[in-house]
Formats: C-alpha cells, sequence, structure tokens
C-alpha cells in the first residue's frame, strides 16, 4: 500500500471530475462506449502525471486537454473539410425571441454529429470549456481567423438544425420561442 | 442585414463575459442580432451539459486506474530488450509475460515491506489516543454519494451500511502522511458515525469491533480493529445506544 496517498488523490479527482470530463467526451463522440474510453484514458494519463495534475491551478482545462488529444488521436486522419463546404449561414439568426430558447439534448447531439471534426472540437471549447478564439487558435495552434470562421460556421448550422426555419418546424411541437428568420 | 465578418465577430463572443465590451458594435440592428446568438447560446450552453452520467462509471474507472497502476509499475521494472531482431514474434512475448510476472512479484514484496513497515509505525494506543483529537480537528472535504464502494477501501462487514451512507477520501490520516484512506459517513436517526477505512496493518487491535458500549466520552465513541490488512476506526456521536444502530448484532454478521 506505498502508493495509498496517491490513490487518494486519484480518488477525489475521479469524484470531482468524472461527470464534467464524460460529458464533454459524450459531446464529442457522440458514443457512450466511446465516451468511457476516452474518459478512462484521460484519468490514466492523469494518474501517470499526477504531479504535473497537482501542481496545475486548472486542473479541468487540463483533464479536457487531455480528453481533446486523446479524441482526436483516436480519429483515423479526418479528411480535412474546407470551410466553404460549411456554409455561413447569416439567415440562421432567429429575427426576435419572445421566450427563452431551450434546446433538446439530443436534437443538439444530433446536430452535433453532423459538424465535421474539426468544427466540433471548437464549438465545444466554446460552449463546454468557455474558451475565447484566442485561446482555442493557442490550443490547437491554428491562425485566428481560422478558429472565427470553424466557430460562426459551426454554430450557424447548429442553429438551423435546432431552430429550423418557421416552413420547415412548422409541424414540429412550438414551445421554444422559435421564431421568424432575417 | 449583417455582413459574414459582423457574424464571425458576433459568434466568436461568449455569452455572459467581457467579450462583448470588445465588440463594440455599432447600430441597434447589430446590438439585437448579438442579443439574440447570446440567448440561443446560453440555450445551447446549458443543453452541452444536460448528459446523463452512466451510473457506476467512477467506480469503473477507479478500479481500471487501480489495474493501470499496477501494470505501469511492472512495465517500469521490466529490464530492457537487448536489440536482438531476430527473435521470434512469440518468443518476445513470452519473455515479456515472464518479465512481467517477476516485476509483479517484486512489486508485491515491495509492497509487503511497506506493510510491515507501517504496522511498526502505528500501535493500538496511538490510534485510540490519537483519533478523537484528529476527528475533531479534521475538515472532511467534499462527500460523494455511494453509488457503489470506493474500490480498495472495503466496507466493514460489521458495520450496517446505512441509506444515504456517503463516502469521502482521507489523506494524513492521524496526521501521517503516508496513511491514506476514506471515511464513509452515516447517520441514524439523529445520531452520526463516521467509519475510517484505512489500508494499514496495526498490531494489537482486535479483529472485529465490541457488540456493545458501557459508556460514551463526551457524547464520543471511538473503537478500532482490523480486518486483514485494512484497519477500521469508528467513531459514533451518541451515547451507547446509537452506536447499537450503527453495528451489526453477532447473529447477523
Amino acid at each position: 500500500m506505498a502508493d495509498s496517498p496517491s490513490r487518494a488523490d486519484v480518488a477525489r479527482l475521479v469524484a470531482d471530475h468524472h461527470a464534467a470530463l464524460y460529458r464533454y467526451a459524450y459531446r464529442l463522440s457522440g458514443s457512450a462506449s466511446d465516451a468511457e474510453d476516452l474518459v478512462q484514458q484521460a484519468f490514466v494519463t492523469a494518474q501517470t502525471n499526477l504531479d504535473q495534475v497537482r501542481s496545475s491551478d486548472r486542473v479541468r482545462s487540463w483533464l479536457y486537454a487531455v480528453l481533446r488529444n486523446a479524441f482526436l488521436k483516436s480519429r483515423r486522419r479526418p479528411v480535412p473539410v474546407p470551410a466553404a463546404d460549411l456554409d455561413l449561414a447569416l439567415e440562421s439568426i432567429p429575427e426576435e425571441l419572445r421566450e427563452q430558447p431551450l434546446v433538446d439534448s439530443e436534437e443538439l447531439q444530433a446536430a452535433l454529429d453532423l459538424l465535421p471534426e474539426e468544427f466540433r472540437v471548437v464549438v465545444l471549447m466554446f460552449y463546454f470549456e468557455q474558451s475565447s478564439y484566442k485561446e482555442i487558435a493557442e490550443e490547437l495552434g491554428l491562425p485566428i481567423g481560422t478558429v472565427m470562421s470553424r466557430l460562426s460556421r459551426a454554430k450557424s448550422q447548429l442553429r438551423l438544425k435546432l431552430f429550423p426555419p418557421e416552413a420547415e418546424s412548422e409541424s414540429r411541437p412550438t414551445g421554444r420561442g422559435r421564431p421568424a428568420r432575417i | 442585414m449583417i455582413d459574414r465578418e459582423l457574424l464571425e465577430r458576433i459568434d466568436a463572443c461568449r455569452a455572459g463575459s467581457e467579450d462583448r465590451n470588445e465588440l463594440a458594435l455599432e447600430g441597434a440592428e447589430a446590438r439585437a442580432i448579438c442579443d439574440r446568438v447570446q440567448a440561443i447560446d446560453r440555450a445551447v450552453g446549458a443543453a452541452m451539459h444536460d448528459v446523463p452520467v452512466p451510473v457506476g462509471l467512477s467506480e469503473r474507472l477507479l478500479a481500471h486506474l487501480a489495474t493501470a497502476q499496477v501494470a505501469d509499475a511492472a512495465e517500469a521494472q521490466t529490464p530492457s530488450p537487448t536489440a536482438d531482431t531476430t527473435l521470434a514474434v512469440s518468443r518476445r512475448r513470452w519473455l515479456r509475460w515472464g518479465a512481467g510476472l517477476a516485476a509483479i512479484a517484486a512489486s508485491v514484496a515491495v509492497v509487503t515491506t511497506v506493510i510491515f513497515w507501517k504496522s511498526t509505525s502505528l500501535t493500538a494506543q496511538a490510534v485510540h489516543e490519537q483519533i478523537l483529537p484528529f476527528y475533531q480537528q479534521e475538515q472532511p472535504g467534499t462527500a460523494y454519494k455511494l453509488a457503489a464502494l470506493p474500490p480498495g477501501y472495503p466496507f466493514s462487514r460489521y458495520v450496517n451500511m446505512l441509506p444515504g451512507t456517503t463516502w469521502r477520501p482521507v489523506q494524513s490520516f492521524l496526521h501521517r502522511p503516508e496513511l491514506a484512506g476514506v471515511a464513509y459517513e452515516l447517520t441514524y436517526g439523529g445520531a452520526e458515525a463516521t467509519l475510517y477505512v484505512i489500508p494499514t496493518q496495526v498490531a494489537g487491535l482486535p479483529s472485529s469491533p465490541p457488540q456493545k458500549i458501557s459508556a460514551a466520552t463526551g457524547n464520543l465513541i471511538r473503537v478500532a480493529w482490523q480486518e486483514g490488512e485494512v484497519l477500521y476506526v469508528l467513531v459514533v456521536q451518541g451515547d451507547a445506544r446509537a452506536y447499537q444502530a450503527f453495528v451489526k448484532r453477532a447473529g447477523i454478521i
């Protein structure tokens, strides 16, 4: 039991962060089993580098980054998607919101799954990690303009899927404050 | 109507942050669009976290991590292979297995030695004398719901597992940095109890807690016992009747 102190540290690390990490992994991968594998990989890395984790003042960000890298490595080399292939839909913004809009968790996942991985990673860093576009650019080693473009196109696609134009959404139940388009 | 460049700048702003101040939007239309984009961002952001976490995930992770730690230790002690590329794959595999088993055996020997060393560093008398001051000074961290037992820290067979039991990590038990474990927090009626589970051996302790306690000191009862390689210390806030609510009767163990 020579390693008892580190086991307690690891137990605390898992207890504090496993739920957030799983949610992040699920949104990235779209699969419960893949998400669990990714979380496992992230914690194994953390356990191996416990001193590094302990000295980090942003433990969760550290874990998110490890998990994100594991996700990107687990994918076969993705075919690069030209930014132009994912339209920036200027009409994706509702004209007005009469009530606080709500988003269904499963519909959100379906919309995320349709995004190419390099767009999904950027949009998750924005929403999940609350990273600024500058931080995303630095973390991923991308030009700021590329990040802004990917982020805006990905968000446009999400808006179109989650708040489809009136004609498409007429048959769907309302109640989300789904608005008219500009 | 807005242009692409402006939409990209609006989309780059995080809702509820200072980003928008840097944007310096001009015109009522641009500001209204930004409002709507950020209202949707807040809804999407909230939904992002709406993912159910599988039951027992943390326990599975801890079990996997414990296994991975042993495997890493074994691998670290495996001698470096010589650069003989002519070895058959099957032979290399058997050698690796052999080296791994030898390393695991060595790890077990080291752990056994450490346990022996620990067993001499803490006495039964020290446990009895130091547990109440430690318990009263301890500042418990976050407690977690008990979906399943934390691997490596078994609940005692002599203590009642009550509904609502939580657990929390314990470090530097009795102010000894080498001792760590978990504490299970139990409640019954108005009484509370803390069961410390510390993987170490202390000589001179009984193998089970007493069935009855005659009196409590300052409304606190403490008992310690040793089950295999695990030290158990139960501290009950309450009287002798409360103690009996937490400890199983002899006939039902």
